[in-house]
């Protein structure tokens, strides 16, 4: 997987993948290269998951109707 | 007949007032009249209807606790028990709460409706559906300006700021709040992406709740596309949207924290899991190490040079073995040489003429002579003694 392909993953994306690495590593089936190619992918996984949590923002908006029902999806401020 | 004093009378109506389980521990309904709190704080006032007046009194310890105190005018419910003011010949209402009249009514609206729905199925656990463990995009019923969805939002952004908040927002009290939260609700199922949908009120009196106990309210949650959490009130408040939602939780607080996975967990959670693999590949590599080690060891048992110093050592020893034989053989060699001149020497001729034998040669051809034939007259012979030589001439023959 190539940086590109990571950074598109979604944090639940990245957490599944982070536990299929950990169980095909854990099968023990594979050779050197590609244990080790696994454990990079999977720390690349986990840190990305991180960076998830940190950068994430709770993005808030809300619905306006009209008299006539009909409503608008609009950004949610405070006031 | 003897007379009885009026104490004996006023303690048998008392027992007889106190025995009487209908009259302990029960609501009164009425009207507040001659209400008056003295300088005690004990409070004195009638209650009434059409029909009759109830004298009561209310210790002052049971005023200070109430929210609001009644006035004259005033439609209340009073709890107590009814019992006998022995010095003023009275019977009377000792009251213990009070609250607004109608309250009785709502109570038992609610429990007709919940038992309604109930016997409908409407709160079935086979119904409640599970809350999705990753939502993506979660909807919100309940006021704009209230303090329940700066709550939500807070328990969200700290917990998981992944999601997306849409507010459906809806008057959460008063007389046009049912209709206005199933509109509310109904503009959220019309989203097609929403996971999931919290319904929520912060705390008030159970008036101020009652908009979710509404039967209509109750049914359009039922049916629900999605999950529904609910929290509205505090933790001991329970609305019929409680019951027929997915999840009732006790508060707004709680309904957003039960609708998110716990941020700080998935941190722990994804910490650890880097330790699992840094371990599994640091086994992976200790494992091959191994290995290595026991093939390295495996090779050396091979390692040519070893039967070459093998062999080194059986060509020592067999040189070594070589030499004892080879000068053993000397020896016996040498033994026999010894033996065998001995033998010689007794057979060396000069040994033979010490004992008085002689060697005749001719003289002039150095021929032997061993036969008179060999011999004639006039020869030269030549004849070897033990200690030399001599010449003679044969005269006969």
């Amino acid at each position: 997987m190539d940086k590109k392909q990571l950074e598109s993953l979604s944090f639940e994306d990245s957490y599944s993948k982070l536990d299929d690495v950990i169980q095909r590593l854990e099968s023990g089936e594979l050779n050197l290269e590609e244990s080790v190619a696994l454990y990079q992918e999977g720390m690349e996984l986990a840190q990305r998951c991180g960076q998830h949590l940190d950068n994430a923002e709770l993005r808030v908006t809300q619905l306006l109707a009209d008299a006539a029902d009909n409503f608008t999806e609009t950004a949610y401020s405070e006031s | 007949m003897q007379p009885i004093t009026v104490g004996q009378v006023t303690r048998q109506i008392k027992d007889v007032l106190d025995e009487t389980e209908t009259l302990q521990d029960i609501w009164v309904t009425g009207e507040v009249s001659n209400f008056s709190r003295a300088a005690s704080g004990h409070c004195y006032f009638t209650l009434q209807d059409s029909e009759a007046t109830l004298r009561c009194v209310m210790w002052r310890n049971v005023a200070i606790r109430l929210a609001s105190m009644p006035a004259t005018g005033d439609l209340v419910e009073v709890f107590g028990y009814v019992s006998v003011y022995e010095r003023g010949g009275a019977y009377q209402f000792y009251v213990n709460d009070v609250r607004a009249s109608g309250v009785g009514q709502l109570w038992l609206a609610f429990l007709r409706v919940k038992e309604r729905l109930e016997r409908e199925g409407l709160f079935d656990p086979e119904h409640k559906r599970p809350v999705p463990p990753w939502p993506k995009r979660i909807g919100v019923v309940t006021s704009a300006t209230g303090a329940a969805f700066q709550d939500i939002l807070n328990v969200l952004s700290q917990r998981y700021p992944l999601v997306d908040v849409v507010l459906s927002p809806s008057l959460v009290q008063g007389i046009q709040a049912p209709e206005a939260l199933r509109k509310a609700l109904e503009r959220l199922y019309r989203l097609s992406d929403i996971d999931l949908i919290i319904i929520a009120r912060g705390g008030g009196s159970i008036e101020d709740l009652w908009a979710f106990n509404d039967e209509e309210l109750a049914r359009l949650i039922h049916v629900a596309p999605v999950p529904v959490i609910s929290g509205v009130g505090h933790e001991t408040d329970f609305t019929i949207t409680d019951f027929v939602a997915d999840l009732r939780t006790p508060t707004p607080s709680t309904a957003a924290a039960a609708a998110v996975p716990d941020g700080e967990a998935l941190r722990a959670r994804i910490l650890e899991e880097m330790e699992t693999l840094t371990s599994l590949i640091e086994g992976k590599l200790e494992r091959l190490h191994d290995d290595l080690r026991q093939r390295e060891r495996a090779l050396e048992r091979c390692d040519p040079t070893h039967e070459i110093l093998g062999l080194r050592q059986q060509v020592d020893d067999l040189m070594r073995r070589a030499r004892v034989a080879w000068t053993t053989k000397l020896r016996t060699d040498r033994a026999r040489v010894e033996t065998q001149s001995a033998r010689l020497q007794a057979l060396s001729p000069l040994e033979v003429l010490g004992r008085g034998y002689a060697i005749v040669q001719d003289r002039a051809s150095g021929q032997r002579i061993s036969s008179v034939q060999q011999t004639e007259p006039s020869q030269d012979l030549q004849i070897h003694l033990s200690d030399g030589a001599i010449t003679a001439r044969v005269t006969e023959s």
